[in-house]
């Protein structure tokens, strides 16, 4: 080998050796995302649970000798208008945004994963008809239909508990379908109809627990999006009514103090993104370790 | 048979290509580089056709790729050299590269529908290399574009400008690639199984085209093919490869009349045996029994040794140099280095003579 | 081709008469009557009520009252509005403007933000500059709108006081620097579902053989992005854009409220409220509409604009 061979050799085995360190840092940094989110959601969750326990004022105590203070070592938020402590309502707000998120997000995958899974397993008009819903609920303009829901029942939670599994299901439905498609014609499947066994036991046993994991991980980023909405609707006044401690009625109360008291509104909103990027975080890691990308999938 | 040029042609002084012990490496999880290419070397003269064959995975592609500087990430090339027309093409900048591609080196692919972008026309794409890579202006690179497509056989080639890639079909579409191949008249084509994906009918008419062209425009091929009978067809000389290293070399004729080195003696039987009734080189390979070793984990010695009905136990020791067997063939064998296979029928006299 | 067409057509009309049944049984679906809900406690008496009834053309059998108001929807004619003691359509329609300017300028931003950061992030991918990327259009889409929004007020309006921070202004320039931070929030907040989307469209595309062949002609590498790459992978955003015309109006519907900006979110937020029934009728079949006609465009350009489509 040349003298400029050899050069070049050399440069190459470190460039090689450079492209193996990067595939496993990123095996590792995918890990530590998928620690990291788990740690924030944990972190939150704790926090909101023991909440009564913590050493703080009530959420809707009010004490006027302190209001609109700032963040200090007894009021980690600061404190409002009216004197009550910032921290203490936000995680008490979080007992009503995360239950709330979690129920409408589980109702949407409960519904659309037996739908989709139905309309895959059953085909023919079934299929046909669950997929024109699909369609029809894809279609409605997601925001506008739940506060049309909550044009009925009244500003409240019910609308919202209504209104989203009304149009979320589909998404799942969508992606399930598709998987039950794929499963369907594999080997053991066949195998389960040529043992003789019913279909709804071959559905049951062997199609559903090979079907759940793509909408699940999916789940996990629309978790986000539900925490989203539930602070944007009370935050609009169209959710959970004041004086609850909810994320967006604080939000959206301590806007009237931006310009004198900031942490009012940017505190709380700063824990959302933290819950938020916590399950964004574990999504994006359980669709990396499922090898796709599900939010396109999805759309 | 196709139009081949008498091989007998006196040779130039200077190859128009001259590689030596190309070596391509990727990465694995493991502190080991995977050799996807080791010490190849071959020599490819103006006018001629070098055929590279071997099973999938040998690193007959990623030989033909590192010559236009397209080796697919994370894989490097890792040594060797590559001289086109006496310049070092290995170890070229991106920029220099830019250069080279079209219009000294260019290449035909395998599957002509997804190597033309489907969103722009014909003319879009094979105008843009007359103008970007021949300086030509737009009305200029129109009516040569016309010239082009009507010299690789297109009828009708002004009306085919509009066309989008999905309206030809597939024999035609690897025209428009043969046509965007040559467009800045390069001096080395490499074809990587250029009629695999095509009908049987059109591959004979592609493989003349190509053959065509190359006498034409003097301009030396590599034709990449895992099909033998394709490469008996158009090719001068031949180099089998296996896990990455070359085997064998020779004049084509020779080396599938009287191959030395055990694996060219199975693909060649396996395609005899096929032949008359439907010779498709991708079965013919799997008659072969066993499978290849993976690059990453390859046997200690001669990497051909487990499927090798001739094996010694000194094969494990061998490490796969080329060595003249014959007057014309190198092979890369313990073996027949020693003692030369003969040629069926008249065998004893030709081993006499060596 | 045709068929596609017509059937596309036959879904949007399809969707349309769904969503504007559901408008129908809003008020039919109200737990209580409507009419004593809309009064309110102090003002109910039988003659109001029925007087109420009658405008509401809630004392003729239900599928009459279907039809007629199927009927006006097609006319976009939904009444008179509760509230403003108006008709519905003259109350709304001076309130579309600043909307639709809104959405525009909004989409504008969005696509100006999210093609060079995808274009960056698709050629390093899994490098320094890709992950950052990500990690910011990830923050984005944890971060709710209204927040996106307060932040931006913080910074562009209280400290720097460069922005307005509410309503609409006047004249085209005023309605411009009103609308920006606005503009702002909601491109912040979309941009990440639009940034995924075309990297990983990018991706997609640069790992097409033709982009490989394109570079084996010598075409530089700057040219088989901007050429061969982008335009191939720009196709399939814009669906996405068309597509996600719902989540845009859903943000919208909340960063009017946040600038206090006089459109149709507001007008819808502040309906709802005062069940103001006929006005939030006329918004949700309008929305509505809205989206699916754009659906509907925007599949139909698609195989106009894709040669490979031709059903």
């Amino acid at each position: 080998m040349s003298a400029v061979g050899a050069s070049m050799h050399d440069l190459a085995l470190r460039r090689l050796a450079r492209v193996r360190r990067r595939g496993i840092r990123e095996r590792r940094w995918m890990h530590l995302s998928l620690g990291l989110g788990v740690a924030m959601i944990a972190l939150v969750v704790l926090a909101t649970v023991i909440q009564p326990l913590l050493p703080l004022p009530s959420p809707n105590t009010q004490n006027y000798a302190a209001v609109l203070q700032p963040p200090s070592f007894s009021h980690p938020f600061g404190t409002d208008n009216v004197g009550r402590d910032v921290f203490s309502r936000t995680l008490a707000g979080g007992r009503i945004d995360l239950p709330i998120a979690l129920l409408i997000t589980s109702m949407s995958v409960l519904a659309g994963v037996c739908l989709g899974a139905l309309a895959g397993f059953i085909g023919g008009w079934v299929d046909a008809l669950i997929m024109r819903l699909v369609d029809i609920a894809i279609a409605f303009p997601f925001m506008i239909l739940v506060i049309a829901v909550i044009a009925i029942f009244g500003p409240g939670v019910k609308g919202v508990i209504v209104g989203v599994p009304l149009v979320g299901w589909s998404v799942y439905a969508r992606l399930t379908r598709s998987e039950m498609l794929v499963v369907r014609e594999q080997e053991y499947m066949l195998a389960a109809e040529v043992l003789g066994l019913s279909r709804r036991r071959a559905l049951f046993k062997h199609a559903l627990p090979n079907i759940w994991r793509p909408a699940l991980a999916f789940s996990m980023v629309e978790v986000v999006l539900n925490i989203v909405l539930v602070a944007s609707l009370s935050y609009l006044g169209l959710g959970v009514q004041p004086p609850t401690p909810e994320w967006g009625g604080i939000i959206a109360e301590g806007q009237q103090y931006i310009l004198t008291a900031w942490w009012i509104s940017t505190l709380p909103g700063s824990v959302i993104v933290i819950v938020g990027l916590g399950f964004s975080l574990v999504g994006d890691a359980a669709a990396d370790i499922l090898g796709r990308d599900l939010t396109l999938a999805a759309s | 048979m196709i139009g081949r040029p008498a091989s007998e042609s006196s040779p130039a002084e200077q190859p128009l290509l001259s590689v030596q012990g190309l070596s391509i490496g990727f990465p694995t999880r493991s502190e080991a580089v995977a050799m996807a290419a080791d010490e190849v070397s071959f020599e490819v003269q103006a006018g001629h056709t070098l055929g590279l064959v071997g099973e999938s995975g040998c690193g007959k592609s990623v030989t033909l790729r590192a010559l236009i500087g397209l080796v697919a990430y994370p894989g490097q090339v890792v040594g060797g050299s590559a001289k086109l027309e006496g310049r070092e093409l290995l170890g070229l900048s991106q920029h220099e590269w830019e250069r080279v591609r079209g219009s000294k080196v260019a290449m035909i692919f395998q599957d002509p529908m997804s190597s033309l972008n489907p969103i722009y026309t014909v003319g879009n794409q094979l105008c843009e290399v007359l103008r970007l890579k021949r300086g030509l202006r737009r009305e200029e690179a129109r009516s040569e574009a016309v010239r082009l497509l009507d010299h690789v056989g297109i009828r009708a080639a002004a009306s085919r400008l509009r066309d989008y890639p999905h309206q030809l079909s597939g024999g035609m579409r690897q025209r428009v690639m043969i046509a965007i191949a040559i467009a800045a008249r390069p001096r080395l084509l490499l074809a990587d199984e250029p009629t695999t994906a095509l009908d049987v009918t059109v591959q004979d008419q592609i493989l003349a085209l190509i053959a065509e062209l190359r006498q034409q425009m003097n301009m030396g091929t590599i034709l990449v093919s895992h099909d033998l009978s394709v490469v008996a067809q158009v090719c001068d000389e031949i180099a089998v490869m296996y896990a990455g290293r070359v085997v064998e070399r020779g004049p084509v004729d020779d080396v599938l009349e009287n191959p030395q080195h055990p694996y060219t003696e199975g693909l060649a039987e396996a395609v005899a045996q096929l032949q008359g009734a439907h010779a498709n080189g991708r079965r013919a390979l799997k008659t072969l029994g066993g499978q290849p070793p993976s690059l990453s984990d390859l046997p200690p010695g001669c990497s051909f040794a487990p499927r090798c009905r001739y094996r010694q136990p000194e094969c494990e020791q061998f490490d796969m140099h080329l060595q003249r067997s014959t007057a014309t063939q190198l092979t890369a064998c313990l073996i027949r280095q020693r003692q030369p296979r003969p040629r069926a029928g008249v065998g004893d006299e030709r081993e006499a003579v060596l | 081709m045709t068929r596609y067409v017509l059937g596309r057509l036959l879904q949007a009309l399809l969707t349309l008469v769904v969503i504007t049944t559901i408008a129908f049984a809003l008020t039919r679906l109200i737990p209580g009557e409507p009419a004593r809900l809309i009064l309110g406690p102090k003002h109910v008496n039988a003659a109001g009520l029925a007087a109420l009834r009658h405008e509401l053309g809630l004392d003729k059998p239900v599928l009459t009252q279907y039809g007629d108001f199927m009927l006006g929807a097609v006319q976009f004619h939904f009444g008179e509005s509760i509230h403003y003691r108006q008709p519905v359509s003259s109350v709304l329609v001076p309130d579309m403007w600043p909307t639709l300017w809104l959405v525009l300028y909004s989409c504008l931003l969005s696509v100006a933000m999210v093609v060079p950061l995808a274009l960056i992030a698709a050629t390093h991918r899994n490098r320094i500059a890709d992950h950052a990327i990500r990690f910011a259009s990830t923050l984005g889409y944890a971060a709710p709108a209204f927040l996106i929004g307060l932040v931006l007020i913080l910074i562009f309006g209280v400290g720097l006081e460069w922005l307005p921070v509410e309503g609409y202004g006047t004249g085209i320039g005023g309605h411009l620097r009103s609308l920006t931070l606005p503009a702002l929030t909601i491109a912040l907040s979309f941009a990440p579902f639009l940034l995924r989307t075309l990297r990983s469209g990018l991706l997609d595309t640069l790992g097409q053989e033709f982009i490989e062949a394109a570079r084996a002609r010598g075409l530089s590498a700057r040219r088989v992005l901007m050429k061969h790459t982008m335009r191939n992978s720009v196709l399939p955003t814009l669906t996405i854009l068309g597509i996600s015309l719902g989540a845009l109006l859903s943000a919208n519907v909340i960063v009017e409220n946040v600038f206090s900006i006089p459109g149709l979110g507001t007008l819808l937020v502040s309906s709802v409220n005062s069940r103001d029934y006929p006005m939030i009728q006329a918004l949700v079949v309008l929305f509505a509409a809205a989206v699916v006609i754009s659906n509907l465009i925007t599949d139909l350009l698609y195989v106009v604009v894709d040669p490979r489509i031709r059903l």
